[in-house]
């Protein structure tokens, strides 16, 4: 099939739909509205159900109601739509629900901005919501990886029984790039014998459910829960490291931020100075053995973000004191601007000295 | 400095509509630099009401250096997502003086804004022009296209006069992609009765273009000015 030019928001669409999610419910905010708008016309193509909930609180519970029913389901929104779901979201956590969620993260705190930003890390990957639990993270940096990693989102979801984020920006969203889209594989939805369908000629009964009133019974779920955790951790950490061989020090960066660097990285290699970049693909679990694999051969990493430094903690934690992680940000809506970042890495060469 | 190919737009002026994300700021920017260009007093008006990223009101300074005027939503108001547009745009509609490039947010959604100015329009010498690029979704074909072009008359009570070819996969471009974007371009004009008044292609294949498109088409060579962050110096 031809290549077709789409932007990021209206890519995250058709790679649902190409997964076989046949349900969406959300409310619009910029700068994700892209999506809903593409959807809205896209579902009734492929007989699925586009609905404009009348608030996030709303389109969370539609996708616990849908996601119930064995389906997979979407809901998308930024920042300040993403708090209003965080309830609903532990919920799902909770009920083991499988389903997909996309933050296209603008500036904040509160009202913020509209512009891109990177700042809601912690509470896509730390919690956000009530409870002892994790969301699977995906962070995409083109718009060809975000088709790809619907896929993934969807089928990680189903694997684990758990609600998975894609996390991008607005520059993601909106930015447009040629990609493959393929053709469409038939897709067959894995059997989910847990989903509640119908007590059709007497079937055992089914329940969806996060309430555990006896504090025993609670302890056995979390428990649960947490090996669950375990093995996500164990197995499913990705990243993608440019030009690390023979690195001294080493980028961390997710999404935008990552492009950013990756065009320091080659400036810095034209000049001869060995610098890398290791880019998460998956921020929770975060790519600790990425980190681990390098952290003997490099003398130092530096973390490039759009926020006040929240992924840094991760990667502090990854190095585990043996070397210097540093940090450099822009926040409230800007984006760091390369030949910036690329003065910070001089500095740290040059010990601290610009 | 670069070249400026003069385009022969016959109105003063001209309406720039088209699907979300099918080129028309880029176009906008580069017809009012043309006019401009011809000794022209231009204004470029940023109607987009709908799409807060890669939108004029980002090169404003840039443009105006290279001599154009700018009118976009003003002071903190250019960085929200909220429908406010400048009383001065009035001015460019009725001061005959004035040659008007209008550059207007995607889709029906964004043919709305037209709306608060179709009485106004309708004294003056004016084309309203339909962007497709035939690699963006929903407009691949001729009926896609013809949808479009139907929702957004619709939403903004005016009729299309022109079409503009800017088939294109942004850096991956290649002029037989161009050249089959305009054959699809061409049959909805057949089918419409509304001509098609030019082929955009970047500048770096300019001539690779014009050599496949013999007299088909006349082609507008653009510069972009929308970049990528990763791609700012």
């Amino acid at each position: 099939m031809a290549k077709i030019l789409m932007k990021g928001n209206e890519a995250i669409g058709e790679g649902a739909v190409r997964a076989g999610c046949r349900y969406f419910f959300g409310y619009p905010i910029t700068p994700q509205s892209e999506l809903p708008h593409y959807l809205a016309k896209r579902m009734p193509e492929v007989g699925g159900l586009y609905l404009q909930a009348e608030s996030e609180v709303a389109s969370i519970n539609m996708v616990f109601g849908a996601a119930g029913t064995g389906a997979r389901v979407m809901t998308s929104s930024s920042g300040p739509g993403i708090s209003l779901m965080q309830e609903g979201i532990s919920y799902l956590a909770g009920a083991e629900l499988p389903c997909v969620i996309v933050n296209m993260i603008r500036g904040g705190p509160g009202l913020g901005n509209i512009a891109p930003a990177q700042s809601d890390y912690f509470q896509a990957t730390k919690g956000g919501g009530h409870g002892d639990y994790r969301l699977i993270v995906l962070a995409p940096a083109s718009v060809q990886e975000i088709i790809d990693l619907m896929q993934d989102a969807f089928d990680l979801s189903d694997k684990y029984r758990n609600p998975v984020m894609l996390m991008g920006d607005g520059v993601l969203g909106q930015m447009m790039e040629p990609v493959e889209i393929g053709d469409q594989k038939p897709f067959e939805l894995p059997e989910k014998p847990w989903a509640v369908t119908g007590r059709l000629r007497g079937k055992e009964k089914r329940l969806i459910n996060s309430l555990y009133i006896v504090p025993e019974n609670c302890e056995v779920h979390n428990f649960k829960l947490e090996k669950k955790y375990t093995g996500i951790k164990e197995a499913e950490q990705r990243w993608e490291e440019y030009r690390t061989e023979g690195a001294e020090m080493v980028m961390v960066a997710f999404g935008t931020s990552a492009r950013i660097c990756k065009s320091v990285v080659d400036r810095c290699r034209e000049e001869g100075l060995p610098v890398g970049l290791l880019r998460p693909i998956t921020l929770w679990p975060f790519p600790e053995k990425g980190i681990v694999r390098l952290v003997d051969s490099v003398k130092s990493f530096l973390t490039v973000e759009m926020n006040m430094g929240q992924m840094v903690e991760d990667v502090r934690l990854s190095v585990n004191g043996k070397r210097p992680v540093h940090f450099y940000g822009r926040v409230g809506g800007m984006i760091p601007v390369a030949r910036d970042v690329y003065t910070e890495v001089k500095k740290i060469f040059n010990g601290g000295v610009a | 400095m670069v070249e400026i190919i003069s385009m022969p737009l016959q109105k003063r002026i001209s309406i720039i509509t088209g699907n979300l994300g099918s080129g028309k700021t880029e176009i906008a920017i580069n017809l009012a630099l043309s006019m401009a260009h011809q000794g022209k007093k231009t204004y470029l008006v940023d109607l987009d009401i709908i799409n807060p990223y890669f939108r004029t009101r980002l090169v404003r300074d840039k443009l105006e250096e290279m001599g154009l005027n700018v009118l976009t939503p003003i002071g903190d108001l250019s960085f929200a997502d909220l429908p406010a547009l400048s009383p001065a745009i009035k001015g460019v509609i009725e001061n005959r003086q004035h040659t008007g490039i209008f550059d207007v947010g995607g889709d029906d959604v964004g043919a709305v804004a037209l709306g608060r100015y179709r009485d106004l329009l309708a004294h003056e010498d004016f084309s309203m022009i339909f962007v497709a690029n035939t690699c963006r979704p929903f407009t691949g074909d001729t009926e896609g296209i013809i949808k479009y072009l139907s929702s957004i008359e619709k939403a903004s009570g005016l009729k299309a006069g022109g079409l503009v070819c800017n088939t294109n996969l942004g850096m991956e471009t290649s002029p037989e992609t161009v050249l089959e974007g305009y054959r699809t371009v061409s049959s909805v004009a057949e089918q419409t009765g509304i001509p098609v008044l030019f082929t955009v292609v970047k500048r770096d294949i300019y001539s690779n273009v014009k050599e496949l498109f013999g007299d088909k088409s006349l082609i507008f060579p653009i510069d972009t000015y929308m970049e990528p962050p990763w791609k700012r110096k």
